[in-house]
């Protein structure tokens, strides 16, 4: 079956094999009572409030997760490839460069509850987040 | 002024009796000076940054009532761009409601859900379970929607514009829970 059509944006000098590493809120960590192990919550992959799309950064250009992570150390980190978001999210993926973070990307599109699910189940997590403070 | 939060009746109705003041202003809130009897409902409240909720529960409580109330009041005091994305602090409204879903769509020992922020400023409830999964959304200003996904199927079904004052497209989803 044919990839769905990509919303406008999408950048192709990210190749699908780019990693694409997004923070996660301690709160979005969240205690899966049944198998008593923590799992990423599908809230973690959404758009902006403001309605700019769901930054991420670009792994192969930042130093590593310590730059993502600079004034958030209670966060994690959770990754996943451009391809992925592209060919199972049908999101795009473009460069959103700004002053001092050369990699921070977009990945565009809109985040229906399917397209969350698709997003977590294709994300892992890099950086345990700090355990929340209520769970 | 109290107002019923759920309803005693129905099918899928916890046999608690609920009530809320949701429009006041925290300082106003009338407290119980009488003595308190062995037989009264238990009183919990939460406070939020415009109001404040009393929730009347006969005894015994619902297992899920506590740790609602106590994830919910932690939320409620994340600031702005508590996400470090531009993430707005939860609504009261949206904090009420997700708790008139819970309480009107869970019985007494149901699984609580686990209780997530949204970065838009709303609430978002999840059970994961056998590989089905349910997520019901509730926006800032109270508007629902849901998600199940039912893993045996491979398919996933949603529902948008879900209000409290008709949630059956929602129970139709849900089923009991």
């Amino acid at each position: 079956m044919a990839n769905p059509p990509l919303p406008p944006g999408d950048d192709p000098t990210i190749p699908d094999t780019a990693t694409l590493w997004r923070r996660i809120h301690p709160d979005w960590w969240v205690f899966d009572k049944k198998t008593g192990n923590r799992r990423l919550s599908t809230a973690a992959f959404d758009n902006a409030p403001d309605g700019s799309p769901m930054l991420v950064g670009l792994a192969d250009e930042m130093p590593g997760t310590e730059a993502l992570l600079s004034g958030y150390e209670s966060y994690g980190v959770a990754a996943f490839t451009a391809g992925h978001a592209r060919h199972m999210c049908a999101q795009a993926v473009a460069r959103a460069p700004v002053p001092d973070r050369p990699w921070h990307a977009h990945v565009i599109g809109r985040k229906t509850g399917s397209v969350t699910k698709r997003l977590r189940d294709g994300s892992a997590v890099v950086v345990i987040p700090d355990t929340p403070e209520v769970a | 002024m109290t107002m019923p939060l759920a309803a005693t009746s129905g099918p899928l109705a916890t046999t608690a009796t609920w009530f809320e003041s949701c429009v006041q202003p925290a300082a106003s809130v009338a407290r119980r000076a009488r003595r308190r009897l062995l037989t009264d409902p238990m009183v919990a409240s939460l406070s939020l940054p415009q109001s404040e909720i009393v929730v009347e529960v006969s005894q015994p409580e619902p297992t899920w009532l506590y740790p609602a109330l106590h994830r919910l009041q932690h939320l409620s005091r994340l600031g702005d761009n508590w996400d470090s994305y531009g993430g707005r602090p939860l609504t009261d409204k949206a904090i009420l409601t997700a708790l008139s879903v819970i309480a009107r769509l869970l019985c007494d020992e149901s699984v609580p859900p686990a209780i997530v922020p949204t970065s838009e400023g709303g609430v978002q409830l999840e059970w994961h379970r056998e590989g089905d999964e349910l997520e019901i959304r509730v926006t800032p200003n109270g508007e629902i929607s849901a998600f199940r996904f039912d893993e045996a199927a491979g398919k996933g079904t949603e529902v948008d514009h879900v209000s409290l004052s008709n949630l059956a497209p929602l129970v139709a989803l849900t089923g009991r829970l």
